[in-house]
């Protein structure tokens, strides 16, 4: 008995260390992609690189621009969000949208549209929502969002502008 | 502990993991902003490769009643949890999760999403497997396979981390935690000490892949399973990942039943 739990232990750990040495997985088919919690690999804050980050600016009716302003979900600590945090989640997923739309333009095949990604689409539905933010009451005429990637430990310090989206038209979100 | 309270134990702490995600998901759907971002009329193209007969049931399952029916439905099943872990609610738990998968694009909170998988898997294996053999042999399968993958959550992540030179001088810990929901951390904070962010970090790496050792004696893993509830609150108190506490505290049962039984 002690052998054979010998010899599962060892089966088991054989295969942590197997999925430790071989990289995260792509999930190129679409159902992988969705049904991936299926196959968890619990690489949990692995690596401080690159981070994916949304910037978003509009044009006031005067003509003018903002500044490009960060999308980063922050908040306040309550020790009641340890029952109920869905604000705060919601903000999170909207985080994972902006590392996924990452994934995507980073592993774009030639003569792929990047408007006809489904993380695009969403990425312009929540860079919509933060220019209604931005401008708070004031009337806007125009809004346009980048992706950046910003420097992590790893590597070189500057940030590395991985899309412009064209300017969007506040009314009918038509460029 | 006994097969019963692990049982009981397992059934209820899931249940409170399962409520505290599906309230925050019903309150979600009474919002116009996540209406009007989460679009299904965008997402369905997720599923374009997929037959019409699938295209047409997500349509109709990601409607906003049917959406709504089946997090109310979700809700029951697991206050049910509390009373008895059942089949019927098993497996409506196991369907509304995949559904609900697809619903956020594989994963609304990520980690614990899986987690929760993991758990909700295991009670049908427990609840399901009882009707064909006996309860022990039942339940000692389910709790194995949520207890693999628990453990095997502990030490990939510490291993990962521990094959990082950033975590190995600490300067990781800071970065993270500067991004963290609840960051960025302040000026006086203890983990800007580089020396003090390299002992919590290599603190958390020999803990973490030291965590199958709980495998092979019970007290030991009541020591681990307590750190690892202390863990899951700072991660919370730093990143906001509360479901990530649940979702793992869920898991503690099974391992603590499956300690010192290889």
């Amino acid at each position: 008995m002690a052998s054979v739990s010998a010899f599962i232990i060892a089966l088991y750990l054989a295969v942590l260390v197997v999925a430790l040495i071989s990289r995260g997985r792509d999930f190129t088919h679409p159902w992988l992609f969705l049904l991936r919690g299926f196959f968890p690999s619990w690489r949990f804050f692995d690596a401080p690189g690159r981070q994916p980050r949304l910037f978003v600016r509009i044009l006031f009716e005067d003509e003018r621009w903002s500044a490009w302003t960060m999308f980063i979900p922050r908040a306040p600590f309550r020790l009641r969000d340890l029952f109920y945090n869905a604000e705060n989640n919601l903000r999170l997923v909207e985080q994972t949208l902006i590392d996924q739309l990452s994934l995507e333009l980073q592993s774009l095949s030639q003569g792929e549209q990047v408007e006809k990604l489904v993380s695009y689409a969403l990425t312009q539905r929540l860079a919509h929502r933060v220019a209604r933010m931005l401008a708070s009451d004031q009337k806007i005429k125009a809004y346009q969002f980048e992706l950046r990637l910003l420097p992590g430990l790893a590597d070189d310090p500057a940030d590395h502008q991985l899309l412009v989206s064209p300017i969007i038209k506040e009314a009918s979100d038509v460029s | 502990m006994s097969l019963e309270f692990s049982i009981t134990a397992f059934a209820r702490l899931l249940a409170l993991s399962l409520v505290i995600q599906t309230v925050e998901a019903i309150s979600l759907t009474r919002r116009q902003d996540v209406r009007d971002l989460w679009d299904w009329t965008i997402q369905r193209n997720d599923l374009g490769h997929a037959s019409v007969l699938v295209q047409k049931l997500f349509a109709f399952l990601f409607k906003d009643q049917i959406h709504f029916i089946n997090l109310i439905l979700r809700l029951c099943a697991a206050l049910s949890l509390v009373i008895a872990p059942h089949a019927v609610a098993a497996i409506f738990l196991f369907i509304s999760t995949v559904i609900l998968l697809i619903r956020w694009r594989g994963a609304f909170n990520g980690g614990s999403d899986f987690m929760t998988l993991v758990t909700v898997t295991g009670l049908l294996i427990g609840t399901c497997a009882s009707s064909f053999v006996d309860l022990i042999t039942a339940w000692s399968a389910a709790f194995w396979y949520v207890t693999i993958h628990s453990v095997s959550s502990y030490f990939m992540s510490g291993a990962v981390k521990l094959l990082n030179q950033h975590w190995r001088r600490g300067s990781a810990l800071t970065h993270f935690l500067d991004g963290g929901l609840y960051g960025p951390l302040k000026k006086q904070s203890l983990f800007k000490n580089p020396l003090i962010a390299k002992g919590a970090s290599w603190a958390f790496i020999l803990w973490e892949i030291s965590f199958p050792s709980v495998l092979f004696d019970v007290d030991l893993a009541i020591i681990y399973c307590v750190v690892a509830f202390i863990f899951h609150l700072l991660v919370f108190r730093f990143f906001g990942l509360n479901r990530f506490v649940w979702a793992w505290v869920a898991t503690f049962p099974a391992i603590l039943y499956c300690a010192g039984r290889l």
